[in-house]
């Protein structure tokens, strides 16, 4: 049995509406427990809350009440450690226009009073060749590669992804996938957000379904496919062992397109 | 200790980067340090000298209706411009520094002598000599002429007087002298806003902002390192746009070069400041370069950049004295071109100072992370 390394208890946030009165709630009382070495994740349809209960996790946002411990650490006492010991992507964050890749690393990690080997962490996210190249100048998943990158130059205790492969073709998305799992297997927690299924039953040891700033089940994803079918359900459509992406991807191939 | 030890390495070293950033950057580049040297090029060789204007200081001592006639008379022809003065050794001191052009002084008993044949009425006048300008020969022309139709209108008879001319040795300073500090000054003006400004909100609106947020650094150490990116960077901009100036224009710069670099700095200070107050308002790229251009704009025109603001209406002249600008390309000029020392720019280094302070608060009421 892993180790706890992230505790969520009760998490709650609310905004004041944006049309008339009263407020929003965005997350309503999350509680969950990831353990170490796994990739755990939040699946849910946009509005959920998810991406609000991550930023809560790490540090971004105030948590309005409940607490979150990050390897035994309280997130709203210790913010500024906490930060120091995490990973954090974000979903639509960008990287200063003029400097290359190599030297944005080296720009994150001096801010965590670190020297690092930028090389080295490129290599892992395959964009060595694009050391000298500008954020703006790569694709989708390059982008997103690197974004990983830069939330890996403090060797964090675990990763936060939100929403990695929104946006990215097929190939991109399995190619991402590959880097997750790669990370993964060498001992890195990872939690992400994600609203795609195939993600969630691909990548995740364990899921949490998100609704309406609530989560409404939380297990391995195969459990929670097994549990369904238990209860009798059956698809409408026939399942004939490969869809229309595995389709696709037969026809187009494996390679990246970048 | 330790912690001190590890924040400064760290602003030493993302300073480094933002200097890096900004020399990539060609359009930062171009309007920066390219468009003050188009316009002093433009404007340098257009040389404005042409653009006549006698700055008369007139000190009258008869304090008669004949006199205050002349006066006020004087004042409405169209290329003179009237001061009256009490003190004739700051008069002739404002000729010396190129502040005015010519003196005269009414003497007590002006226009009694008037009708009198054998007295010849004498009428000191002071102008600088040694002059690339022909502003004298003119100011002198208009003078004579006009004393003569005056006194023939208010009496019928001729008026017998002579102008006592008195030359006295200015600093014969040329157009260029005057352009280039306010070069300077309008250049720190441009690049301190500016690159404040841009970069805050694009990076605001890119993400940039939040994602160092969710690094453990204090984020201000990197407005601190864009300030003092931003200082380097006028520094460097003054130093060449002066230097471009006396190899081509032959520009002389006799003030103390320490005094000049503090004017500098408090100058840029202002417009980082602002900039970074200007940044917080409104939320796209578009709402805060217009609010910074409508901040700037005017400031370029009214604080005496390209033409002394003298021929500028009394009420516009009091308004635009208050101007930050104003303050930073006075004093700039007054150190630069005129020599003066840290007590004589007293006045625009408290301007200055007092800006400062007003941008300070400006920033810390409107600026925001996200």
């Amino acid at each position: 049995m892993s180790k706890t390394i992230l505790k969520v208890k009760n998490l709650k946030k609310s905004y004041p509406a944006k049309n008339g009165g009263g407020r929003v709630e965005a997350v309503r009382g999350v509680s969950f427990e990831v353990l170490e070495g796994e990739i755990f994740g939040l699946l849910g349809p946009n509005g959920a809350g998810k991406t609000t209960t991550l930023e809560m996790i790490e540090g971004l946002k105030k948590i309005d009440d409940g607490t979150a411990e990050i390897a035994g650490l309280d997130v709203q006492e210790q913010t500024d450690k906490i930060k120091s010991i995490i990973g954090v992507q974000l979903q639509s964050s960008s990287f200063f226009e003029y400097l290359n890749l190599a030297e944005l690393l080296k720009y994150f990690a001096s801010l965590y009073h670190q020297k690092i080997d930028p090389e080295k962490i490129l290599t892992e996210v395959d964009l060595l060749p694009k050391k000298k190249a500008y954020v703006k100048n790569l694709s989708g998943g390059q982008k997103q590669r690197f974004s990983i990158a830069s939330a890996l130059v403090n060797k964090p205790k675990i990763l936060f992804l939100d929403e990695p492969t929104t946006g990215l073709d097929p190939q991109a998305r399995r190619n991402l996938w590959g880097l997750i799992g790669k990370i993964r297997d060498k001992g890195m927690t990872i939690v992400l957000t994600t609203h795609y299924m195939d993600e969630a039953e691909y990548l995740c040891d364990r899921t949490a379904i998100m609704d309406q700033g609530e989560i409404i089940a939380i297990d391995d994803p195969q459990k929670l496919i097994d549990g369904l079918l238990k209860k009798g359900f059956k698809k409408e459509m026939a399942n004939k062992g490969a869809n229309l992406e595995d389709v696709f991807l037969d026809l187009t191939g494996h390679e990246l397109r970048e | 200790m330790e912690k001190m030890k590890e924040y400064l390495t760290t602003l030493v070293k993302i300073t480094g980067y933002s200097m890096k950033m900004f020399f990539r950057d060609r359009a930062a580049i171009f309007f920066s340090l390219f468009l003050p040297l188009l316009i002093m090029l433009i404007f340098g060789i257009l040389d404005f000298e042409g653009n006549l204007n006698v700055r008369l200081t007139i000190i009258d001592k008869a304090d008669n209706q004949i006199s205050e006639g002349f006066v006020s008379g004087l004042s409405k022809v169209d290329p003179v411009t009237v001061t009256e003065g009490d003190d004739k050794e700051a008069a002739i001191e404002a000729i010396e520094n190129e502040d005015s052009d010519m003196l005269m002084i009414l003497p007590k008993d002006f226009g009694a002598l008037i009708g009198r044949e054998d007295t010849i009425q004498e009428i000191p006048i002071y102008y600088k000599e040694n002059t690339q300008s022909n502003v004298s020969q003119v100011g002198l022309t208009i003078l004579k002429e006009y004393l003569d139709g005056y006194t023939h209108q208010v009496t019928g008879t001729p008026y017998l007087f002579e102008l006592a001319e008195n030359k006295v040795e200015a600093k014969d300073l040329k157009y260029i002298d005057y352009l280039i500090p306010g070069i300077v000054g309008m250049g720190i003006m441009f690049m301190s806003m500016f690159g404040v400004v841009g970069a805050i909100v694009s990076w605001r609106e890119r993400g940039v902002m939040r994602r160092l947020l969710a690094t453990p650094i204090r984020p201000s150490i990197v407005l601190v390192s864009q300030v003092i990116t931003r200082l380097t960077i006028a520094i460097m901009q003054a130093a060449i746009i002066i230097l471009l100036g006396i190899i081509f224009f032959d520009l002389t710069v006799i003030g103390n070069f320490l005094l000049i670099f503090l004017i500098i700095i408090m100058g840029a200070a202002i417009f980082l400041t602002f900039g970074f107050a200007i940044s917080g308002v409104g939320n796209s790229q578009n709402t805060a370069t217009a609010v910074a251009n409508l901040f700037l704009m005017p400031q370029m025109f009214l604080s005496g950049t390209f033409f002394p603001r003298d021929t500028f209406p009394e009420y516009l002249k009091v308004i635009t004295d208050y101007l930050p600008l104003t303050y930073l390309n006075d004093a700039l000029r007054l150190v630069m071109v005129e020599g003066r020392g840290f007590v004589d720019i007293e006045t625009p280094l408290i301007g200055l100072t007092v800006w400062i302070a007003i941008s300070f608060f400006a920033a810390t009421k409107l600026f925001k992370w996200e």
